[in-house]
């Protein structure tokens, strides 16, 4: 049950900003609607009026740019960003973090703006974003604008989009050569679930092949936004690399995030498993670089 | 084992493909001219004081028909085994989520926008949430009874303290386990229209159609006859459809409207307010003999009624005494409690009181097996009872395959290989079970079954009668053994769900009796409809009845094919020589089963199942996740008839055991529910459920049809201990509260008390 509001599905990215400054704050952008939507079913929220941008052109699609940037559409479904995996080693990363979202129904129709602009502290694809230095890019009353990722969310629910303003697409820059990256999920079940705590790492290897001269990683569900540990990143670059020394980052990680009690895990299991998680994300980023080196 | 030609053989559902194409049509899909929706409001207090209600900006806003509030209503009370509750609350509400109020309006969203109109004051009680709270001195009463104790079971039998005397070894421990929802995706739901004559006309999936009827028409001032309940596809059950008080608010919603009344619970009303299963503490002792026989065993059973007690007092009966059947027991005593608290009531499910004390059990046998150096199947295998014997409650065994079932399950885990021969974190255990198949003390009249099979000038069949199928696929298996009988296809025969104004009285589908009880029925009643028609056949014929086959739908003279008359034939001719009537098939069964007295001796079902679970698992030990790898389940069924369906039953049980085990919680805080959306109440998905390997150990039992028993519940009772002997062998804790979810193994693995449950987690 929902309340009755408008629906309109502006033809062009013009037309949908029109829209939402005509509109004021009653009005919401819709894309996939699987957040949105339960929301209003659920009268948590009370809105006159959605604004689709499911099937606006400049919001749809993933392509690389002439620079190397990888670009994907806000209102690009999650599912058709599972099967663009080929595309890059970039856009494989995403990939599998995007493979983790809910369950095949849900992944045709959620989308990755949607993931991020719900902005709930358990996105699963924020935190390979992160980790990759992706930036949101968003348009408002006639400007457009990039913002890190890392910034784009300001608390649970909240991002820095200001009133009459879409998010148009994610860009991804092209990542160091040798990098390699992983993302691990951990929840109760297998699928459609929200993370206990997940853990993305990147590492790019030094010349010298025995330690990381880049390494960066992201926390989701464990702080009010996903965020960088980059205390723990610092305590790995440039040394060599170790299980020891990556489950030394874990317990840094660990202290970095602030996680809280809830329903589905108590702040001190989310802590250990930041730490145990932190460790293997490590060593899967690590293990997956060396075997891309060898190749 | 004789054989047979359609019986025994997998066939496809006769529902399947309705199913599997979106065609079916459940309550939900269906709408009555003029009909209006119905929405309830319900307390958010777990214990308050009604002041007052007011219901007057609700019934002025446009589009609300009826507002009706318990002072609206006579106060009759309801309850299935104990009328303790009222249709709508009218002075004291008892959980958060109990009935106030209900409105009818031509829209749910009209309906939902007048509960919000409703106000309601609340004077907020002292409420007790636990279970030793409840019962402590000076405790808040939620009914008028002492300590809140609504229900006691105690079983004396054999010298208990002698045994424990004479044990070698005696292993104690407390075990919990948690409130779980039935989880079926239909949720509890009717339309409800009065009629004309005063009657009043309800479709609506229940378990039980003519039980729900007399509970309701006790509670609104009616005979039973003047209800009538018209099935439509349903859409699962599992017990948790044995008790629809929803179908009573809808009924005076619609009296009050004079349109009729459709009413839907949400999921989030099935989770904070239907009927779960009754969460258990069990505190359990056991002595063994240094050969690993049990000596004695001793329970306390604490028993989490919530608010008000519907299928309770039986699951406590249950849970007191039905595992003590699965051994050899000299001497066992029980002290069961079932406690008023001001949290949702729990009911019936799937297994009712069985799977928890299994868990239990099954648990504590294993210690006891490592204790004493004997190999955990080798423990069941001696200990186990045998085809012919008399259990210690007076249970006869006229068949039983415990120990085959052990064996095959064995063999096929390739459990002397592997267990406590796995790598690190993995691990084999092993639980079994016994349960009954109906259940004499259920319905104290009758404990039988009836059906009519009328043959049709087709040349096929229906079949009526007052049982379910609420998705197990029993109406199929009735097809086969229509089939079997009158020598047509299953899909030549109709089964009709009840309609109580039609079908002949049946208990419906409770204690795993829809194939030993029903199935009895049904059989019967195609072989009259068959000697019915060789009778026919006879004077069409000129040969006697006697002399005459039915092969392939022709009914014909031993060895004369061609000279045979179609069974549509001789049906069309039977109408009209019957003047009317035509070939009317008849069947009654019943099993003879005994009401146990006052101590529970007796034999109280018509056979008895057993089976022997083995589960592979792994243990991540840093997050404490488990994942069930691969899963064998032996069952003593008698026969299958419909051995897919059959294998359905069981990985379907298995499942649910699983979610049981691993991952479903109702959780609470101050009785309220918190998980209520079926994101956080967490049913398994299939990526989590292994590969599950149903056995079927066919010994056919000389009372069911064609030597069949049942297999409705059996498959979820050895679940929790199956997985968690399995953790313990792969990790050497062993894990005393359900369900085991990673932060909790995690905790117990690291030597702590799991969170919230001080000093009792892991061994």
């Amino acid at each position: 049950m929902m309340g009755h509001f408008d629906y309109l599905a502006p033809k062009t990215l013009a037309e949908a900003l029109g829209a939402l400054q005509d509109r004021g704050s009653g009005a919401a952008v819709l894309a996939g609607g699987t957040d949105l939507l339960v929301q209003l079913k659920q009268r948590k929220r009370d809105l006159s009026c959605l604004i689709s941008v499911g099937s606006l052109p400049e919001l749809k699609g993933i392509r690389k740019t002439p620079d190397g940037m990888l670009s994907v559409g806000a209102a690009t479904p999650l599912g058709e960003i599972v099967s663009a995996a080929g595309l890059s080693r970039e856009a494989a990363c995403l990939a599998e973090a995007a493979r983790k979202v809910g369950s095949s129904q849900v992944r045709n129709l959620a989308t990755l703006g949607g993931n991020l602009c719900n902005a709930a502290p358990s996105a699963d694809t924020a935190p390979v974003l992160l980790v990759m230095e992706a930036g949101a890019r968003i348009a408002g009353p006639g400007k457009e604008r990039v913002v890190p990722l890392e910034h784009f969310f300001t608390g649970p629910g909240a991002t820095v989009l200001q009133p009459g303003e879409i998010l148009v697409a994610v860009e991804i820059p092209q990542a160091p050569a040798g990098f390699a990256a992983s993302y691990i999920k951990h929840s109760v079940r297998r699928a459609m679930d929200i993370a206990f705590v997940g853990v993305a790492a990147l590492m790019v290897p030094g010349a010298d092949g025995a330690g990381a001269a880049r390494v960066r990683i992201g926390l989701g569900a464990v702080s009010p936004t996903p965020m960088r540990a980059r205390k723990a990143e610092a305590a790995l670059e440039g040394q060599p690399f170790s299980v020891e020394l990556a489950a030394r980052a874990g317990e840094i990680a660990a202290t970095e995030c602030s996680p809280i009690t809830d329903l589905r895990a108590s702040a001190e299991y989310r802590r250990e498993m930041v730490a145990v998680l932190t460790r293997r994300a490590l060593v899967a980023a690590w293990e997956s670089a060396q075997g891309g080196a060898a190749r | 084992m004789p054989d047979f030609s359609v019986v025994g053989r997998g066939v496809t559902r006769l529902d399947a493909r309705a199913k599997a194409r979106g065609e079916t049509r459940y309550l939900g899909d269906m709408s009555l001219p003029g009909m209006l929706h119905g929405k309830i409001l319900r307390s958010p207090h777990p214990h308050a004081r009604i002041v007052g209600i007011d219901c007057r900006r609700a019934l002025s806003l446009a589009g609300v028909k009826a507002v009706v509030t318990g002072r609206d209503l006579p106060p009759h009370k309801y309850g299935y085994l104990v009328q303790d509750e009222l249709i709508l609350a009218r002075d004291l509400v008892r959980f958060a989520g109990e009935e106030v109020a209900a409105v009818a309006a031509v829209d749910e969203d009209t309906a939902q926008e007048a509960l919000d109109l409703i106000r309601v004051e609340y004077e907020v009680l002292p409420a007790v949430f636990e279970m030793e709270d409840a019962m402590a001195e000076g405790a808040p009463r939620i009914h008028d009874v002492e300590r809140n104790i609504a229900s006691r079971v105690v079983i004396n039998r054999g010298d208990v303290e002698r045994g424990f005397q004479e044990a070698h070894l005696v292993m104690e421990d407390r075990f919990t386990t948690q409130s779980v929802h039935q989880g079926y995706l239909d949720p509890v739901s009717c339309i409800t229209r009065w009629e004309d004559d005063g009657s009043l006309t309800i479709h609506g999936v229940t378990q039980a159609p003519f039980i729900q009827r007399e509970v309701m028409a006790a509670s609104i001032g009616l005979a039973p006859e003047q209800i009538r309940v018209i099935q439509p596809a349903a859409g699962g059950g599992f017990g948790g459809k044995l008790d629809q008080k929803v179908w009573v608010i809808a009924a005076v919603l619609a009296r009050a409207a004079g349109k009729p009344v459709r009413l839907i619970l949400s999921y989030e009303e099935e989770l904070t307010a239907g009927r779960p299963r009754v969460p258990l503490v069990i505190d359990l002792k056991m002595g063994f003999a240094r050969d690993g026989l049990i000596k004695a065993k001793d329970t306390g059973i604490l028993a989490d009624n919530g608010a008000y007690c519907s299928y309770g007092p039986g699951v406590i009966s249950v849970a007191s005494h039905r595992s003590d059947s699965l051994y050899r027991y000299p001497a066992v005593r029980c002290d069961a409690k079932l406690v008023y608290t001001n949290k949702t009531p729990t009911g019936a499910y799937r297994g009712f009181g069985n799977p928890q004390v299994h868990f239990a059990v099954e648990s504590l046998i294993d210690r006891a097996a490592v204790e004493l150096g004997i190999d955990p199947a080798e423990i069941r295998l001696r200990n186990a009872v045998q085809k012919g014997e008399v259990t210690i409650h007076g249970w006869v065994l006229k068949s039983c395959a415990l120990d085959e079932c052990i064996k095959q399950a064995m063999d096929a885990s390739a459990w002397k290989e592997k267990r406590s021969r796995l790598g690190p974190g993995r691990g084999l255990g092993m639980a079994c079970m016994v349960h009954v198949s109906s259940n004499r003390a259920s319905y104290r009249p009758f404990d039988g079954a009836s059906a009519l099979v009328k043959l049709e000038g087709d040349g096929g069949a229906v079949l009526t009668c007052g049982e379910v199928d609420f998705g197990q696929g029993n109406f199929t298996a009735y097809a086969q053994m229509i089939s079997e009988e009158l020598g047509i296809r299953p899909d030549q025969v109709k089964v009709l769900p009840p309609d109580t104004s039609i079908s002949t009285f049946g208990l419906g589908s409770s204690g795993s009796r829809e194939i030993f009880i029903g199935g009895g029925a049904v059989r019967l009643a195609a072989r009259d409809a068959r000697r019915q028609l060789l009778n026919e056949a006879s004077v069409l014929l000129g040969s006697s009845p006697d002399e005459l086959e039915i092969e392939g739908g022709i009914v014909f003279p031993r060895g004369n094919r061609e000279a045979g008359r179609s069974i549509a034939e001789v049906a069309r001719e039977a109408v009209y020589r019957g003047r009317g009537l035509g070939i009317l098939g008849r069947g009654t069964f019943d099993p003879g089963s005994e009401l146990p007295d006052a101590g529970k001796y007796g034999n109280i079902s018509g056979c008895y199942t057993f089976a022997c679970h083995v589960a592979e698992v792994e243990v991540d030990p840093e997050t404490g996740a488990v994942k069930v790898v691969d899963y064998v389940a032996a069952h003593d069924l008698g026969r299958a008839i419909n051995p897919a369906g059959a294998e359905g039953q069981i990985e379907g049980g298995v499942a649910q055991g699983i979610g049981f085990t691993l991952s479903e919680e109702l959780v609470s805080r101050e009785g309220r529910i918190l998980n209520h959306g079926l994101l956080d109440y967490r049913i398994p998905t299939p990526p989590d459920l292994p590969r599950i390997r149903p056995i079927l150990v066919e010994e056919d039992d000389p009372v069911g049809p064609y030597g069949a028993k049942g297999l409705g519940e059996p498959p979820q009772n050895p679940v929790p201990a199956a997985i968690a002997n399995a953790v313990y062998d792969a990790v050497g804790v062993q894990f005393r509260d359900l369900p085991m979810v990673p932060e909790r193994v995690a905790a117990g693995l690291a030597g702590r008390s799991p969170k919230g449950r001080p000093g009792k987690g892991a061994a």
